[in-house]
């Protein structure tokens, strides 16, 4: 496949450097991805959203691209989380020393936003990660993490909190603001690509596959079922796109655009992952088959940063000027 | 990709604001839809704003095609009635029409002094269109057309239609049709209105028998006819689509005032209510990036169209099933017309016309997902 149609010639170099890196992974929870990272390392794609000459080294669409085209093959190197943690980083000035061990985002036990040390859990927590990053009454802190642990997501782990947290400064007003939005941005993106990739998938599969004489991609109620999720993920690509440009545009309502897109990231990425899943078949339901993998990323990031349900509510809840709403 | 206003449209955008605030018309009593949307129509080419992307050659204005599409996003968002959909009908003049027929046709099509239909759609030739069997059978000068037409919109007050007919073999499919420009008073012309479901007689069916019409009435070459009408159905779908849109957002926000408290004091409101939010402006945003790659490219719209259909049609129906739902006997239990009522039924259309819901999936998964027939 070549570039998406709607990259600049900046962003089409990107995604076919990430989609070299993500044709080598080896594509399964089982390991072998510290080969991934260290390719990502070396392309500089680890540090995209750090500071270079005072501004981000890359925009909020060329990041999306990356963590989408990672995400097609769901990759296990932790590069969203440490994305995530690089983002609140350079939002809150905390200076980050050279060859420190990559860290990743401290969230709340109920994954919808920023963690407290006290009970917060480190999202995408595996291979190089020590510590995490969170704030704490607008404040930096950095805690060092426990053990690792697998979640249902078998690519992404976990890690709790481990010693006395430490101070990465006095921070700097709308961090935590300016995080959630890219933050979901970048979700989305992750969701774009979690969807994308195992669609793709199923869409070559419909070509091979033979039963009552025919491929099964000739048969109307399977090419009904594709281009439906198709249609869907054309709409979650626009909504994405949208995000990225108000954030790196600093359009007034870049909040608002990245709450949408997650919201529907998380609805879509869902129904076309499990449609996915559909015309796979039983191969689909076997562990082997890296189908399953993508489904439980859909899951897991649907609920991180804020599901489809509550950033639809609180969308609404601004419209109606209630108190809260996005935050 | 930069969603950004065009700043060449922006102070565009502010005139024609401010003339639409000035100079909106309402219907007369007893005035039928048709005629007010020609006086509609003649009113915006008075103020200039018809005609925006056609060649100044030909009574345009020369202007890009963002112009349209802020001139139907301002309409939509004022409340005035729908644009003139007559760029399909330019866009197939300057195309395959000689000379004459633009010189002839187009200050008429462009000032609404004229009213057009569009005679497409026939009994056995809805979804399959190239079933038509409408016929026009040469006749020394001139061609003899006999056959029926169903669905043509507001036929019953238009000087002229365009009127798809087979000029070839019989069941030949896509292959021998050509487009004829047809005089609605000539004799064997007979317009008959149905009655929709929302109580509107928007639609007609048209008789044709052996209506006589001159051989320099008909648009390109014999058998281009099939070109034509494709071009026809998906041309105007891009900037026509964000009147729509402004339509369902000033719609969602009526919704939202009519709920009132309920919008969050009910959770179950509330999720439906968020849930058409979110739906909505992902669809703007989408159009959007629809129109900035099509600017970018100068392309055509191809089969990508059926995506945005799709998308469009699902936004359309999930709001006004919606509005049915949650206000409930507010609507349903009242006596008479009822325009939340008539947008439902409308609505239940969306997925009918211009091609189904189920042609437009066809051609996603084999043209674009390129699946075997």
């Amino acid at each position: 496949m070549n570039a998406v149609s709607t990259d600049t010639e900046d962003e089409a170099a990107i995604r076919e450097a990430a989609r070299a890196i993500a044709a080598r992974c080896p594509d399964g929870a089982e390991g072998g991805h510290d080969r991934c990272w260290q390719a990502l390392h070396s392309s500089g794609f680890t540090e995209l959203r750090a500071a270079e000459d005072g501004a981000p080294a890359a925009t909020v669409t060329q990041t999306a691209v990356v963590v989408e085209e990672l995400a097609r093959t769901v990759c296990a190197a932790p590069l969203l989380g440490t994305t995530l943690a690089t983002e609140l980083a350079r939002l809150a000035g905390v200076a980050v020393e050279v060859g420190e061990p990559p860290r990743t985002v401290l969230l709340g036990p109920g994954l919808d936003g920023l963690g407290r040390p006290a009970d917060g859990v480190a999202f995408d927590a595996g291979g190089p990660v020590r510590s995490a990053l969170t704030l704490a009454d607008g404040a930096p802190v950095v805690v060092d993490l426990g053990p690792a642990r697998p979640t249902q997501d078998l690519t992404r782990c976990v890690a709790p909190p481990e010693g006395a947290p430490r101070s990465g400064g006095p921070g700097e007003p709308g961090a935590a603001e300016g995080f959630l939005a890219v933050g979901r941005t970048l979700l989305a993106a992750d969701l774009l690509g979690a969807a994308g990739g195992v669609f793709d998938g199923a869409v070559e599969y419909s070509r091979q596959r033979v039963q009552f004489g025919a491929p099964i991609g000739s048969f109307q109620a399977v090419q009904h079922l594709l281009a439906r999720a198709y249609s869907q993920l054309e709409g979650l690509r626009s909504t994405v796109l949208h995000a990225a440009w108000a954030l790196d545009s600093g359009a007034p309502d870049a909040a608002a655009a990245a709450a949408v897109a997650k919201a529907h990231a998380g609805r879509v990425g869902r129904a076309v992952a499990q449609t996915a899943v559909q015309v796979y078949g039983g191969v689909a339901i076997t562990w082997e088959f890296p189908a399953h993998l993508h489904l439980r990323r859909v899951l897991l990031d649907d609920a991180v940063l804020g599901t489809a349900d509550a950033l639809a509510g609180a969308l609404l809840d601004d419209l109606q000027g209630a108190p809260d709403g996005l935050q | 990709m930069d969603f950004s206003d065009d700043a060449a449209t922006v102070g565009f955008r502010a005139g024609l604001r401010a003339w639409l605030r000035d100079n909106t018309i309402t219907p007369d009593p007893d005035e039928p839809p048709a005629r007010f949307l020609q006086r509609w129509h003649q009113t915006l080419f008075r103020g200039g704003w018809v005609g925006l992307s056609w060649p100044e050659e030909y009574g345009g204005k020369g202007l890009s095609n963002a112009h349209d599409v802020v001139l139907n996003e301002e309409i939509g968002l004022s409340g005035a009635p729908d644009a003139p959909r007559i760029g399909y009908m330019g866009r197939a003049f300057l195309q395959w029409g000689t000379p004459e027929q633009r010189s002839r046709w187009l200050p008429g099509i462009l000032s609404g002094d004229d009213y057009w239909c569009q005679g497409f759609s026939e009994p056995d030739a809805g979804s399959d269109l190239a079933n038509l069997s409408t016929r026009a059978e040469r006749d020394g000068e001139d061609y003899l057309i006999t056959g029926q037409k169903v669905w043509t919109s507001y036929a019953e007050f238009a000087d002229w239609g365009i009127v798809l007919a087979r000029t070839g073999p019989a069941g030949g499919r896509h292959r021998g049709i050509s487009v004829f420009i047809v005089p609605m008073g000539s004799p064997g012309v007979d317009v008959r209105p149905i009655r929709a479901a929302t109580g509107e007689s928007e639609f007609c069916e048209m008789f044709f028998d052996r209506v006589r019409v001159p051989a320099d009435h008909r648009l390109g070459a014999e058998g281009d006819g099939w070109a034509i009408a494709m071009m026809t159905v998906a041309y105007e779908r891009g900037a026509a689509d964000v009147g729509y849109l402004s339509k369902f957002g000033a719609a969602l926000g009526e919704l939202r005032r009519l709920l009132g408290d309920r919008v969050t004091a009910d959770a179950a409101v509330r999720q439906r209510l968020g849930d058409l939010e979110v739906s909505y402006r992902v669809l703007t945003q989408h159009v959007r990036r629809r129109l900035i790659e099509r600017e970018r490219s100068d392309a055509l719209p191809g089969p990508e169209m059926s995506v945005d259909k799709l998308l469009m049609t699902d936004v359309d129906q999930a709001l006004h099933g919606a509005a049915v739902d949650l206000l409930g006997p507010t609507v349903l239990l009242g006596s008479g017309p009822s325009p939340w009522m008539e947008r439902y039924v409308y609505s239940r259309a969306a997925s009918i016309y211009g091609g189904s819901e189920q042609v437009q999936l066809n051609i996603i998964a084999q043209r674009l997902l390129g699946l075997p027939r």
